[in-house]
């Protein structure tokens, strides 16, 4: 019995124990920061780990802040450049807690930490913006882009007044993107359009006009052809018939009256036709034996 | 139990109006009044929980059912009055000592009946529809930032109301056991839940205040559920109601009452329970065994053993292959990490080993949301949210996917200097893919600087890892998909098609020249031959006649004068075979003209 009391002794004693030991201290890990309040008070702000003794909830509480590097994105907003183009800069913000106290006192968590800072960087942002020309932020020449530069004087800006009035410092401005709004977007997809449809349009009539000059040659080659075979033609008809002409002049030269003699008749058969009406002397042979022997022999 | 067959004559049919409670008029009564206290403290905890919706519309279903409680007991309570009335009537059989009081209990008649078969369920019906519309006002509800004086007020409003009902319940418990009546239970069950939503509030509202946790929406989506179940726990109970028959519908109490809590909150100790289920089935009695008697006498010493056996295993730590370890001796890290293996540490929490996965080769892609895992075609959408870059002069964009392959080389750097390390690499994997393509020509990055894009990308992401400490090794940066945006991908494609069109065109133009000038040649031959042909067909029809001629003049030559005249006749009979007409005059000269008219006039006579 006396042991069994012991024993429920013993078990109190060490939950009391393991109570008190979670209640009367605390540890502080390297990558944190503590804010000690007593009934509310900062009393104490430690930055070194290690283990460290308090009072009790509600007397003393220990308020744990992260110091690591905190990366987010800052909401989207349009701004506009010093030559009145529209252009989406999405930037985020590398920050960490640097003064534990003020962090507390003005910001108290991180998410609304993080709403501040973009309020203040996003106003940054759009104020830097508005120095730089829209081929500072991209451009084919290198040394007009000034992405750098940019992020630099956001940070300037901002860096300062985080410090003071949130403890917090802004290690780095990153741009991300560079985008345009939807609008201007749609045109630059059209120019990018129009800009393929040149190439295409060119290639198209580059294969006309190839064509085209393949063809007019070839009609050319053609035409030039028959040319040659119809002028070799001619000449070849003109001498055979020179040579015919020749061959005719050398046999008719024999006897050029019987020639013509021949030639009439032939000419006689080939023009009298069918309708000819022919008025003849009653003389011609053989038409005389037609008028009687007188005629005949008056003839004679 | 004491059971009572009342008979109440007066209204048409036999409608006995108390069945279920089962009690005298004096013992009727506390039950009303109770459940009137309990409805109202119910309101006050509605009131009070106004900017808690979740808790207020608890509060309202409680209210609700304490209502309807309250309102049958009392017309049970008038019903018993009124018998109680009639028994003194017929014992004393005097009418002059008839109270006015009884006389007008006597002359209402019972609404006992109606109002449970039918009113109760109407009221119910309502009390269903408006909890049910707060309880969607409390889902909808999103806390807000309260001053620290308001949350302490709204623990204070949880916690009292709380408490007062639970204490309200334990008296109505009583007060059932003491009249052997179980029409409260409902109300009772509820008052008690009041209590550990009250809790439940003023948690989420103290770990606000206390330590910066806001958990008022888990709070006060757990209420809201629990009501809801509640809610619709209590409206089946009633709708199973109509289908019971109805002496047994009669004979129930008030309606509201839910049957889960029942079960939850049961009073018996369910440990008893069981063990004397098994006692009754097996005959073993529990709590005579060795075992249970040992389990029981050692039940401290073991839990203390077991407690401290756990924190003892604490030293102990296995960190697995492909990670490392980093020592934390009282919130410091230790350097350097170590390997996989065995390690000894203090117990916690005085020494802990984090382990991190060092081998893991991670990614991430840079360029859009969501991958749909449709195939890579340029012309169709293959992911969501896909986003532009910006190359050349500002005025080309390009669709990219580039996939960032990332290990922890360095787990104390990774654990000691930012919030969320892939997170940062994704950021400036971005800013890094902004230096590196912008100003690019569009056509450069898609083809012959792909290599060296991603080479820039990866060397310039991992300086900007190492500046910031991240830890991460970057291990490769590759290209999978880089083109123009889906929308004007089809004009790219033109182009390639209009390449194309030009070679077809060049290549028809080549057909037609390959048929047209074989045929001109083959014509042009044609003609040579056939000029040469013609030709000698005419200088040999020269020489022929020619040769015939030579031949004529010989052969005339021996007879000339014969030889004409036979050619001359022979053409003139030749000649003479054709004209149509032959005129023969006997004078012609040269003046001779020929008039055919004149002529016919002359042969006419």
């Amino acid at each position: 019995m006396k042991q069994r009391v012991l024993m429920r002794v013993t078990a109190v004693a060490v939950v009391v124990l393991i109570l008190a030991a979670a209640t009367f201290s605390y540890q502080v890990r390297q990558n944190e920061h503590v804010v000690l309040t007593r009934f509310g008070k900062p009393i104490r702000v430690l930055a070194e780990p290690g283990l460290y003794g308090k009072w009790p909830w509600p007397v003393e509480m220990v308020n744990r802040f992260d110091v690591r590097l905190d990366f987010f994105e800052t909401r989207l907003a349009e701004a506009l450049t010093r030559d009145k183009r529209n252009v989406i800069v999405p930037v985020f913000v590398t920050w960490r807690i640097a003064d534990p106290l003020r962090f507390l006192e003005s910001l108290g968590s991180v998410p609304n930490a993080r709403a501040k800072i973009d309020s203040l960087v996003t106003s940054a942002k759009n104020t830097t913006l508005g120095n730089y020309d829209y081929h500072q932020l991209v451009s084919t020449n290198r040394d007009d882009v000034k992405l750098d530069e940019i992020e630099e004087r956001i940070v300037t800006l901002v860096a300062a007044q985080a410090q003071e009035d949130f403890g917090v410092e802004i290690a780095q401005v990153g741009i991300k993107r560079l985008a345009l709004p939807e609008a201007n977007t749609e045109f630059v997809l059209t120019r990018m359009r129009a800009e393929r449809e040149q190439f295409a349009a060119k290639f198209r009539a580059e294969g006309r006009q190839a064509a085209d000059e393949i063809r007019a040659r070839t009609d050319a080659e053609r035409t030039v052809l028959l040319a040659e075979a119809q002028q070799f033609a001619e000449e070849t008809r003109g001498q055979a018939e020179a040579d015919a002409a020749r061959i005719y002049a050398t046999a008719h030269s024999q006897d050029p009256e019987f020639y013509r003699f021949l030639r009439e008749l032939e000419a006689l058969r080939n023009v009298v036709g069918d309708n000819t009406t022919l008025v003849l002397d009653g003389k011609t042979p053989p038409f005389h034996h037609l008028l009687g022997p007188e005629r005949e022999r008056d003839e004679r | 139990m004491r059971t009572h067959q009342l008979v109440l004559n007066r209204r048409v049919g036999p409608t006995p109006i108390v069945q279920e409670g089962n009690v005298k008029a004096t013992e009727s009564r506390p039950l009303r009044n109770a459940a009137i206290v309990v409805a109202v403290v119910f309101l006050l905890m509605a009131v009070a929980n106004v900017g808690f919706p979740a808790a207020l519309a608890f509060a309202a279903w409680g209210a609700v059912v304490a209502s309807i409680h309250a309102l049958y007991f009392h017309l049970q309570t008038v019903d018993l009055e009124e018998l109680a009335a009639r028994e003194r009537r017929e014992a004393t059989r005097s009418e002059a000592r008839w109270s006015l009081q009884d006389v007008r209990v006597l002359e209402r008649g019972s609404l006992l009946p109606a109002f449970q078969q039918r009113w109760q369920l109407l009221c119910l019906g309502v009390g269903v529809v408006v909890t049910g519309w707060l309880i969607w006002r409390a889902w909808q509800f999103r806390p807000e930032e309260y001053s620290e004086s308001l949350l302490q007020l709204g623990i204070a409003a949880a916690i009292g109301p709380g408490v007062l009902l639970a204490l309200l319940g334990r008296y109505v418990v009583v007060l059932g056991d003491k009249l052997e009546t179980s029409g409260l239970t409902g109300v009772a069950q509820l008052a008690r839940l009041a209590f550990w939503v009250g809790l439940v509030v003023a948690a989420g509202m103290a770990t606000l205040l206390y330590a910066q946790l806001d958990h008022r929406l888990l709070a006060g989506r757990v209420i809201a559920v629990a009501t809801g179940v509640l809610v619709v726990d209590a409206a089946v109970a009633a709708l199973l109601r109509l289908y019971r028959p109805a002496v047994e519908r009669e004979s129930s109490g008030p309606v509201g009452s839910s049957l889960i809590l029942e079960i939850v909150l049961r009073r018996s100790n369910p440990w008893e329970e069981a063990s004397q289920r098994i006692e009754s089935s097996l005959g073993v009695k529990l709590g005579e065994t060795w075992g249970f008697r040992f389990v029981r006498r050692a039940l401290v010493p073991l839990v203390l053993a077991t407690a401290f056996l756990a924190w003892g295993s604490t030293i102990a730590t296995v960190v697995p292959v492909g990670h490392k370890g980093v020592r934390v001796e009282m919130g410091r890290f230790v350097e350097p990490a170590i390997g996989p293996g065995w390690h000894w540490t203090l117990p916690w929490p005085f020494e802990t080993i984090q382990i991190v996965p060092t081998g893991r080769v991670d990614e991430l892609v840079l360029g859009f949301e969501r991958d749909t895992g449709q195939p890579i075609l340029w012309a169709e959408k293959h992911y969501e949210g896909e986003q532009n870059l910006l190359v050349g002069a500002g005025d080309e964009f390009l669709t990219i996917s580039m996939p960032v392959q990332f290990r922890i080389r360095d787990p104390l750097a990774y654990l000691m200097n930012t919030t969320e390390a892939q997170v940062a690499l994704e950021h400036l994997a971005y800013r890094e893919l902004l230096r590196v393509t912008a100003g690019r020509d569009s056509f450069a990055v898609m083809t012959d600087q792909r290599a060296e894009v991603s080479a820039a990308l990866q060397t310039g992401l991992q300086a900007a890892a190492d500046a910031r400490g991240l830890g991460l090794e970057v291990v490769w940066v590759g290209f999978r998909d880089i083109h123009p945006p889906v929308d004007v991908t089809r004009a790219y494609q033109d182009v390639v098609s209009a390449e194309e069109e030009r070679q077809t065109l060049v290549e028809q133009a080549r057909a037609y020249a390959a048929r047209t000038l074989p045929a001109a040649k083959q014509e042009a031959d044609r003609l040579r031959a056939t000029s040469v042909a013609a030709a000698q067909r005419r200088t040999m029809l020269a020489t022929g006649e020619a040769r015939r001629f030579q031949q004529l003049t010989e052969a005339q030559r021996e007879h000339p004068e014969l030889f004409r005249t036979r050619l001359q006749l022979e053409a003139l009979e030749s000649a003479l075979t054709k004209p149509a007409k032959l005129v023969l005059a006997t004078e012609v000269t040269p003046d001779v003209t020929l008039d055919a008219r004149q002529n016919k006039e002359a042969q006419k006579p």
